[in-house]
Parts: C-alpha cells; sequence; structure tokens
C-alpha cells in the first residue's frame, strides 16, 4: 500500500493530538512539579481588592503543599522567614496574607530546574523566586532551592532555603 | 502562484536564497554569540536604567580586555543560566572596597561617581579585600532602601558582559 504525503500529514497530525492528549492526562513527575510550584504561587499570592476572607481560604489550601516537618529559611529586606513546621510556617504565611500591611503580594516563580531521584519519589527543584509586594515591583528577587518528596500520589516540599544568602 | 514566488524570491530565486542564509547566519551569529538582549526589571538601576526598557549587552568586549571600573555589565546571578543583573563595577581585583554614608571607597579614595544624580541614602559597608577574580558591583539607585538593593562581590566568571550605553 502507498501512503501519499496528505495521508501522512493526517499520520503526523493525529499522532501530536495524541501526545499532547496524553501529557495533559498522564503528566510526567517534572511536570507534575512544576504545576505543584505554580499551584504554591498563587496559594500565596494576594490580589489587590481581594477580601480578607478570600485570603484566609486561599491560605487554609496552603497544608497540602507541604511535609509535616517542612523547614524554611529565607531572608527578605529587613527580615527573615524562618519556621521549622508547617504548621508554623502555614499561620505565618496566613498572618502575612490578611496583613494589613500587604496590599497585593505577586509570587513567581521561574527557570525552574527539577533533579529527579532515580526513585522518583523525592525531587530538588532550583528556581529564581521573584515577589512584588504592594507597589515595590522586585521587593524580593532570589535563587531557591526546594527539596520535594512524593507523599500519597502527591508532591510536597520539604524545605526551602536561599542558594547563597546575600551574595551575587 | 507564480507572482508568489516573485515576491518571495525575486527574479533572481539563487541570489535570494544565498541572501536569506547569509542573513540568517548573521542574526544568528550576532544575537547567539555576541549581543544579547535585557530587559530592564528592577529599580536598582535608576535613573541610568529604566525598567521596562530593553537593553543591549556585548559579550564578545571582554574577550580582548579585563572589565573596568564604571562599566555597566550584565552578570549571571548566582548558578541560574538565565537571570540576570545590571550593576555597574566600582571595584577591580586586588582592591580593598568600602562604603561609607552612600559613597564608595576604594584602597582608602573616594570615587567620584558623575553618575549618581540623586540623593545618596547612608549605606554603609565594611571594609572588603577583593581576590583576583573579584569585582565589586553596585546599582546606580543609592536612594533606596540599602536592605533592599543587591550589591557586592562577584567572580569574573559571572560577568557575561558590557552593556551598550
Amino acid at each position: 500500500m502507498k501512503i501519499r504525503a496528505p495521508q501522512l500529514i493526517w499520520i503526523g497530525i493525529i499522532a501530536l493530538g495524541a501526545w499532547m492528549l496524553w501529557s495533559a492526562l498522564a503528566p510526567n513527575e517534572t511536570r507534575k512539579i512544576r504545576g505543584r510550584l505554580d499551584s504554591l504561587a498563587s496559594a500565596i499570592s494576594v490580589t489587590s481588592g481581594q477580601s480578607n476572607l478570600m485570603r484566609i481560604a486561599q491560605a487554609s489550601d496552603l497544608s497540602p503543599f507541604f511535609t509535616e516537618d517542612f523547614t524554611v529559611r529565607i531572608d527578605y529586606p529587613g527580615g527573615a522567614f524562618s519556621s521549622r513546621t508547617r504548621a508554623e510556617s502555614v499561620q505565618m504565611i496566613k498572618r502575612l496574607k490578611i496583613s494589613t500591611e500587604v496590599e497585593s503580594l505577586e509570587v513567581i516563580f521561574e527557570e525552574i530546574e527539577i533533579d529527579l531521584a532515580p526513585d522518583k519519589t523525592t525531587a530538588t527543584a532550583r528556581l529564581t523566586g521573584v515577589v512584588h509586594l504592594n507597589e515595590q515591583r522586585h521587593w524580593l528577587t532570589d535563587r531557591f532551592e526546594f527539596q520535594l518528596q512524593k507523599i500519597d500520589g502527591a508532591w510536597r516540599i520539604a524545605n526551602a532555603r536561599q542558594i547563597q544568602p546575600g551574595s551575587l | 502562484m507564480e507572482w508568489v514566488k516573485t515576491l518571495i524570491f525575486g527574479k533572481r530565486p539563487a541570489r535570494a536564497i544565498i541572501r536569506i542564509v547569509i542573513l540568517v547566519a548573521l542574526v544568528f551569529g550576532i544575537f547567539g554569540y555576541g549581543v544579547q538582549h535585557v530587559r530592564i526589571a528592577g529599580v536598582s538601576m535608576l535613573p541610568t536604567f529604566q525598567p521596562g526598557t530593553i537593553r543591549f549587552v556585548n559579550k564578545w568586549v571582554y574577550r580582548a580586555q579585563d572589565p573596568q571600573r564604571g562599566d555597566i555589565v550584565a552578570l549571571r546571578f548566582k548558578d541560574s543560566q538565565k537571570t540576570l543583573l545590571a550593576k555597574r563595577i566600582v571595584g577591580l581585583p586586588g582592591e580593598t572596597i568600602h562604603i561609607v554614608d552612600g559613597a564608595i571607597f576604594a584602597n582608602g579614595s573616594k570615587l567620584e561617581e558623575p553618575y549618581l544624580n540623586q540623593p545618596i541614602a547612608d549605606w554603609n559597608d565594611p571594609p572588603y579585600e577583593l581576590n583576583s577574580d573579584e569585582y565589586f558591583v553596585i546599582g546606580d539607585n543609592r536612594s533606596m532602601d540599602e536592605s533592599n538593593h543587591l550589591f557586592g562581590v562577584c567572580k569574573r566568571s559571572q560577568i557575561l558582559g558590557k552593556f551598550f550605553e
């Protein structure tokens, strides 16, 4: 049977569609982690004009992003965000989100590089984190390293730290 | 369809294709190895660089010479391959740099910085002796809070190139 050019094009289009459908329905672990980090950035962010009720509701969804023994240490202009448990971290984020001093808070994770362990249950994500606070663009820009663990099928962050804090 | 062919390739298709190949090679050569465009995002280089503007970096210049004091350079941020910082070089390898009330001193001498035309905040930084592969870089906007401004020591290997001014 001879295959002609139009048939080849159709086969290509169908194969591409099948691949895109497969990618969307069964994303690989790296894509899952990227999606998780994007969701976390959205959950921490506060849009201008958002009600306190909405902010609290968003913050109460934060626990599934972290392991119970989640540890974090992030230096920011004029202070540091440090915690050794998930409960404490979530409380701190909640307080930040409903603070009257925070009119808007935009968290963006860029340039995400993910190293997946061979057993595919732990991973390291290195990324550039950008925070715009109120009118101040780039209030915080730094490189971060997140250690992630896959627990009950979901990726959770076990540790978050700055890479070489205080240096360029 | 003949007119489409003529429109794209001209009356001499062979020459047009050669011109296109040369043009593509030039564009890829220049923007791949020689020049990089950067969108300025922050306010640390005000008033010299406005946020939101596009600037170009000469990546060839430091192959023939070392970075000089006063050069505005693009440097790689920590381990990042894409995120770049725009800063001005104020300290050269081997010098001792310190900051007193926003003024920079190199080996004890105060630097003349004509590009600073805004009020300077009282930044203070202890003396630091730069190694042979280190430069001290800082932004032009020293009216802002010191804790919001990224500045300090960078390695020669972090410097990608010099901004066209």
